[in-house]
């Protein structure tokens, strides 16, 4: 049976992200832990890579938290992790817990309404759908800025545009 | 829920899009001309935004059957001439995505990129990449406004949602 268009909508941007991340955050391991944690300018939302790509793990954990039903308060960034090394170890096991929750989603899942609080304990309510969408979206944002500082430090790094994702060979 | 979700991405994208350059239009003709360095896309944030207007005509012609073999973006002097021809097609967007079906989505684009090289990919994800490319690049105008004048308002998708459409 073919899966819905939604579900096919939502984990391929969802791949896309997994993606994307990983292969900003081989740019930087490649660049190592000195470089990851030079300061390269203060127009970035952080100024090392080491605390972009923190942000965006922290970031993609407190909405998982949320969906998963807790109030967490606390965002995760640069001084939460020793290293480059030590981020990876999270990343991956946050990754793999957030490809378990992705594939459990079913159409009905999409479409309802959560309830959550920001960090500054604000109350909203969304459908999951929407928020689904803005982690994409938001980590876009952040590795835009992880491009043009890998830029500035050691030249142009490989595109991450989805439609070079979609041009991989499938597994 | 599969046109929805579209069309409410477009709806985002045109805000984010609009409260920008309102921004950059604010800081006066000089700034937005300001050659601000190498290591960005381009190197001005008029150029920034006309390779954003030119991305998304380039797609929409794609999804229309054409493939042109040029990109748009580079002949706009000012964002004031930006405007008018992104005001334009913004209008001509909207209403292909308004008319979206469910079929639609999953129909095959068939396309040439502009250096000839051919690509066969569903509608649905091609219409997500356009937006995710601005985003790329709206992050940059966004980093090249805080050199020139200090950090612009936010245009993430949960701003959006919850000052705009209010749900």
């Amino acid at each position: 049976m073919e899966i819905e268009m939604d579900r096919q909508l939502i984990q391929g941007i969802w791949g896309y992200h997994w993606w994307a991340n990983r292969t900003h955050f081989d740019e930087v391991s490649a660049l190592g832990e000195e470089a990851a944690r030079k300061e390269v300018g203060k127009q970035f939302s952080f100024p090392t890579l080491k605390g972009m790509l923190a942000h965006i793990y922290g970031a993609d954990r407190i909405w998982l938290e949320r969906w998963k039903g807790a109030a967490p308060t606390k965002l995760h960034g640069d001084a939460d992790f020793a290293s480059l090394a030590d981020l990876r170890k999270h990343w991956d096991s946050l990754e793999a817990e957030q490809k378990a929750y992705l594939s459990s989603l079913g159409t009905a899942d999409f479409k309802k309404t959560h309830d959550y609080k920001a960090t500054n304990g604000k109350p909203f309510s969304q459908p999951l759908w929407q928020m689904l969408q803005h982690v994409v979206n938001h980590a876009t944002h952040h590795r835009s800025e992880i491009a043009t500082m890998l830029t500035m430090t050691k030249g142009s790094p490989p595109g991450t545009d989805m439609t070079i994702f979609y041009r991989q060979p499938k597994p | 829920m599969e046109t929805t979700l579209i069309r409410e991405l477009y709806g985002y994208h045109h805000w984010a899009n609009r409260r920008l350059v309102e921004v950059a239009k604010g800081l006066g003709a000089e700034a937005a001309a300001r050659d601000m360095g190498k290591h960005w896309s381009f190197p001005t944030l008029t150029r920034m935004f006309g390779h954003i207007y030119g991305a998304d005509w380039l797609w929409l012609q794609r999804f229309k059957g054409v493939s042109p073999a040029s990109m748009p973006g580079g002949e706009f002097a000012t964002l004031d001439a930006l405007r008018t021809a992104w005001d334009t097609f913004e209008a001509e967007q909207r209403a292909y995505v308004e008319g979206l079906t469910e079929a639609d989505l999953t129909r095959v684009i068939a396309y040439k990129n502009t250096q000839g090289i051919e690509g066969r990919v569903a509608q649905a994800p091609l219409l997500q990449h356009v937006v995710n490319h601005a985003t790329h690049h709206r992050s940059e105008a966004a980093a090249m406004i805080t050199l020139i004048s200090g950090s612009p308002p936010d245009t993430g998708i949960a701003t959006y949602r919850a000052t705009v459409v209010k749900g």
